[in-house]
């Protein structure tokens, strides 16, 4: 070291120092800028994220309400089924080795990926759903190689579970995952999350709210690679309440299993009560199919299927009633006085009215033939003459007092009103007068006429019973208040009839089953089943007699009855498409109904 | 030659040994937090004991007249040219670099050492300059000091050590005599160099050039331990969650939380309050040491001193602004928390010399 070092100018290097300084505290500046934002300014942020990233919860869906029937016999419960699925935010953890899950999982290749861009637009909190109802072998499987594959979830998920496969879909309906727009809907909020199964028909749907459960949760706490750590918290689900349904699951297998492969529909109820005891609407699907993720194609196949699977024809389609109108005719025409017992027509196979011929089914025609008889034999040209005396004024007046064009409030959505025409109505909608022969065609229930199953039972149930029919309904009273629901009114207008006309006409609707008139194959012995016909051409006359052989050109058939005869105890009504003559199709149908109504309620009705 | 060693306790700066020290237990305290969880490496045992270490050679390095270390410099200098060779050519290759020469059941990285070399080196070199204005020759021979370990530490490649090297030169010429002109040139050519080729570059090709230098974190990886980085600190809050409780720490989501992201943990566990603490202690130890550059006995006192404070300085605010999200991630460590032997001693290293400086001050 030389001398001069002790004497050097060091002024100008410390000269510079400051600067240092102030670089100095312009770091540190920074850097308790940064802390301070984080820390204080973002805590909340990050606190979440925090959280976040250090518990998961996992989602413990509530089991539904069972649904059962009116004996208590369980219709729908659910079965325990599993789901295996990933969270999103772990989803690139698993991408590499869904090779090996695949193989592992017996899947097809590549099943993975495309669940996964089935799922893109789910909400980023959902997990995503790899694959539903895993077998047992599939859970051993992915717990085996848990360490490889911490972020797999294997999460409980209650199946529903319909013990009659076909039978009374359309009632009970089903359930599948709730869509984008009804989460929006007020029908489901509050109580319903994305990502949630829902009832998308029937009772399902209706009383969705009261089936529906509370979900619970398991809260547990992870680690960077997804592993549980600890479970921090559990809240147990709170099942769904059962329902018990009006529904006798005997007489609704009965019904089912009479139609076989015909199409069409029967609604059987307790007047009294308004309890609706089967709904049958044929042909039917498997509600199964939409617990599990429904692909594409078994959907469009449903909905493009001509024969209208997943259409409810007992209660959302209007079918011309026929020959059954006529008994809506004659209450009429005996209220107004138009009509005796005695009254008598004489049938000619067929009339002339207003310039046109209107023809009775029975070519050679029926001769002179009185109220009873034409009831019984479902003569035309009877009601013809009928209806052009009542004027179409008053059937008007009469159907919908009846319970007619309008919808009978039953607890499933989508009912039809049907319609009951009128030249204020054709007015209305078709811009044109009403011309007098249609009120001759109205008279035996074609033109613009028509009426569900549902309303036709009802109406006949009233009839039966001399006075107005509680609403019909699925769920039995009992377990209304259970629900915070009460029993729908009755039809306020007191009946359109006098008690004595009933007589009469409850005679001769009896007649027709049980004197060899055209419904005597609904007869059920020691019951009094009363009940009528009805025939409804879908194509004009002329073009079914050239297509005799073409079942598309069938008529439809219908049977609508009650029994017993003087304390009436079920009133239905069975609708069968292209099922030909009502005698022929519908009335054995309803024969099976009543059938086993009477063999499994007889006690009760000796005891009365 | 080394003098003998005559230990004067008396002069010696017991500010800096007390500040240094509380951060070193804070240290080992989130240390011990961040791996309670892999217990038997016992590495807050382990960083207590390089803890005594580096007092020890505190307290030697700060009682040898520090004239004695710049005679030797060039040997120094040599030695650890010489360690950067050799770990090139005898360190295992760790995640795709070479950077520890495992000696027993340790780890030496001479790169920590080869800052002091370069300081002493530096100091040396400026501290003979009689000019009142650097030369440009004078510049290139002092960037070719720097240059060589620099070179040796990116072939590693270790770009984070190898920037360090950078601020005792930037300093040291600074404080040398670089005219204002030239260093407005210089800051002037380097802005436009480095916005002109760094905006003209793709992402893909940033994110090569990353994964060119730091091999260990690659692009995805470097996004995710930012943003846990930040999430740990941001959750803290005011407060902290406390000593071991920290969720971010404990579960793991912090990357090397008890190395490079030491501070995170510290933000998680000891909230704003601790940290602002900590960096206010380190505030401390640094104006403290400007202090003592300023009342220096000579040229070559302020050089060595400026010299350590640049390295610590640079230290800190690569680290914390890493740990806070401000700055890339580069993987240095915090001087004096950050987990490793290497670091904890070169950085006493650097103390000691400081203090020396101190204690040398009213020497004639």
């Amino acid at each position: 070291m030389s001398i001069k070092d002790f004497y050097e100018d060091k002024t100008a290097i410390q000269s510079r120092i400051p600067l240092l300084q102030l670089i100095i505290v312009v770091i540190f500046f920074f850097l308790s800028a940064g802390l301070w934002k984080l820390q204080l300014i973002q805590k909340d942020y990050y606190s979440k994220i925090a959280e976040r990233n250090r518990t998961r919860s996992i989602s413990w869906p509530a089991p539904r309400g069972n649904i059962l029937d009116r004996n208590g016999r369980v219709l729908v419960d659910n079965r325990p089924s599993f789901t295996l699925t990933v969270m999103r935010d772990h989803l690139a953890t698993v991408v590499s080795s869904f090779d090996f899950l695949e193989e592992g999982l017996k899947l097809e290749p590549n099943f993975l990926r495309s669940q996964i861009e089935k799922q893109a637009d789910r909400p980023y909190y959902l997990p995503i759903v790899l694959k539903e109802d895993i077998e047992i072998e599939d859970i051993s499987f992915v717990e085996s190689h848990r360490s490889e594959l911490p972020s797999l979830e294997i999460i409980p998920h209650p199946t529903r579970h319909y013990h009659e496969n076909q039978v009374a879909a359309h009632l009970l309906g089903y359930v599948s995952e709730i869509s984008k727009n009804q989460l929006k809907s007020e029908e489901f909020k509050g109580y319903v999350k994305a990502g949630d199964m829902i009832g998308k028909k029937g009772v399902e749907r209706v009383y969705n709210r009261i089936l529906t459960g509370i979900d619970g949760q398991k809260k547990v706490l992870v680690d960077s690679r997804g592993r549980e750590i600890k479970v921090l918290e559990i809240i147990e689900p709170k099942p769904g309440t059962n329902l018990q349904l009006t529904i006798d699951i005997d007489i609704q297998r009965a019904a089912e299993k009479a139609f076989g492969d015909m199409a069409g529909a029967a609604v059987a109820l307790d007047p009294q009560t308004g309890e609706v005891l089967c709904l049958v609407s044929r042909p039917a699907f498997d509600p199964t199919i939409f617990s599990a993720r429904i692909s594409r194609k078994e959907w469009t196949d449903l909905l493009l299927d001509p024969r209208k699977p997943l259409h409810n024809r007992a209660t959302q389609s209007g079918f011309s009633p026929g020959s059954i109108f006529k008994i809506f005719m004659a209450v009429a025409g005996l209220q107004e006085g138009i009509l005796t017992s005695n009254s008598i027509e004489v049938c000619r196979g067929s009339t002339v009215l207003y310039g046109r011929r209107f023809r009775c089914w029975k070519k050679e025609g029926h001769g002179k033939i009185n109220l009873h008889r034409a009831i019984v034999n479902s003569c035309n040209v009877f009601f013809y003459h009928l209806g052009r005396r009542l004027g179409i004024e008053k059937i008007a007046h009469y159907s919908e007092a009846m319970g007619l064009g309008k919808r009978t409030g039953i607890d499933l959505l989508d009912e039809e009103e049907g319609l009951v025409p009128s030249p204020a109505w054709k007015k209305r909608t078709h811009a044109s007068n009403w011309y007098p022969g249609e009120t001759i065609s109205v008279s035996i229930g074609q033109g613009y006429l028509s009426a569900t199953p549902v309303q036709l039972a009802r109406s006949f149930g009233g009839l039966a019973l001399k006075g107005p029919t509680p609403t019909p309904h699925v769920v039995l009273a009992s377990e209304l208040p259970k629900i915070g629901r009460a029993l729908p009114a009755p039809l306020k207008e007191s009946p359109p009839f006098d008690p004595k006309f009933v007589k009469i006409i409850s005679q001769s609707l009896w007649g027709v089953v049980n004197e060899y008139g055209t419904g005597r194959r609904a007869a059920v012995r020691g019951f009094d089943v009363c009940g009528k016909t009805g025939t409804v051409q879908v194509v004009s006359r002329e073009t079914r007699l050239r297509n005799e052989s073409d079942k598309k050109f069938e008529d439809n058939a219908w049977f609508v009855g009650f029994a017993p005869r003087d304390s009436p105890q079920i009133a239905a009504a069975v609708f069968v498409e292209q099922g030909g003559h009502g005698g022929t199709s519908a009335a054995p149908i309803i024969r099976e109904m009543f059938q086993i109504y009477f063999d499994k309620y007889k006690a009760i009705q000796s005891e009365n | 030659m080394l003098k003998p060693i005559n230990l004067n306790l008396k002069d010696f700066d017991w500010l800096i040994f007390f500040l240094s020290l509380i951060i070193s237990l804070i240290g080992i305290m989130e240390i011990y937090s961040a791996t309670q969880h892999q217990q038997s490496e016992n590495f807050h045992i382990k960083q207590l004991c390089f803890l005594g270490l580096g007092l020890v050679v505190m307290f030697v390095i700060a009682n040898v007249d520090y004239h004695s270390f710049t005679e030797n410099a060039p040997y120094i200098y040599l030695g650890s040219i010489l360690a950067l060779i050799l770990v090139l050519i005898i360190a295992p290759s760790i995640s795709g670099t070479k950077g520890w020469i495992p000696v027993g059941t340790f780890k030496i990285q001479p790169s920590e050492f080869a800052k002091v070399a370069i300081v002493l080196a530096l100091s040396r070199f400026l501290c003979e300059i009689r000019e009142k204005f650097l030369t440009f020759v004078h510049i290139v021979k002092a960037s070719l000091i720097v240059s060589l370990p620099v070179g040796l530490v990116l072939v590693q490649p270790d770009l984070g050590s190898a920037m360090t090297f950078i601020p005792p030169l930037l300093v040291g010429l600074f404080l040398g005599g670089l005219r204002f002109r030239w260093i407005m040139c210089g800051i002037l050519l380097s802005s436009l160099i480095t916005m002109t080729g760094w905006y003209n570059l793709k992402e893909y090709q940033k994110e090569r050039i990353y994964t060119f230098l730091e091999p260990e974190n690659d692009p995805q990886g470097w996004g995710y331990h930012s943003i846990q980085s930040r999430i740990a600190v941001g959750s803290g809050g005011i407060f902290g969650k406390g000593v071991t409780k920290g969720s971010q720490t404990t579960l793991g989501f912090l990357p090397e939380p008890h190395t490079d992201f030491i501070f995170s943990v510290t933000g998680e566990e000891l909230g704003f309050i601790g940290s602002i603490t900590i960096l206010g202690l380190y505030f401390l130890i640094i104006m403290r040491a400007i202090h003592v550059a300023q009342t220096a006995r000579d040229k070559l006192g302020i050089y060595i001193t400026v010299g350590s404070v640049s390295v610590m300085l640079f230290h800190i605010l690569v680290n914390v602004g890493m740990v806070l999200g401000l700055m890339p991630i580069t993987g240095i460590p915090l001087p004096l928390m950050s987990y490793g032997g290497s670091s904890m001693l070169s950085t006493f290293i650097l103390l000691g010399l400081i203090i020396n400086v101190r204690m040398n001050r009213f020497v004639n």
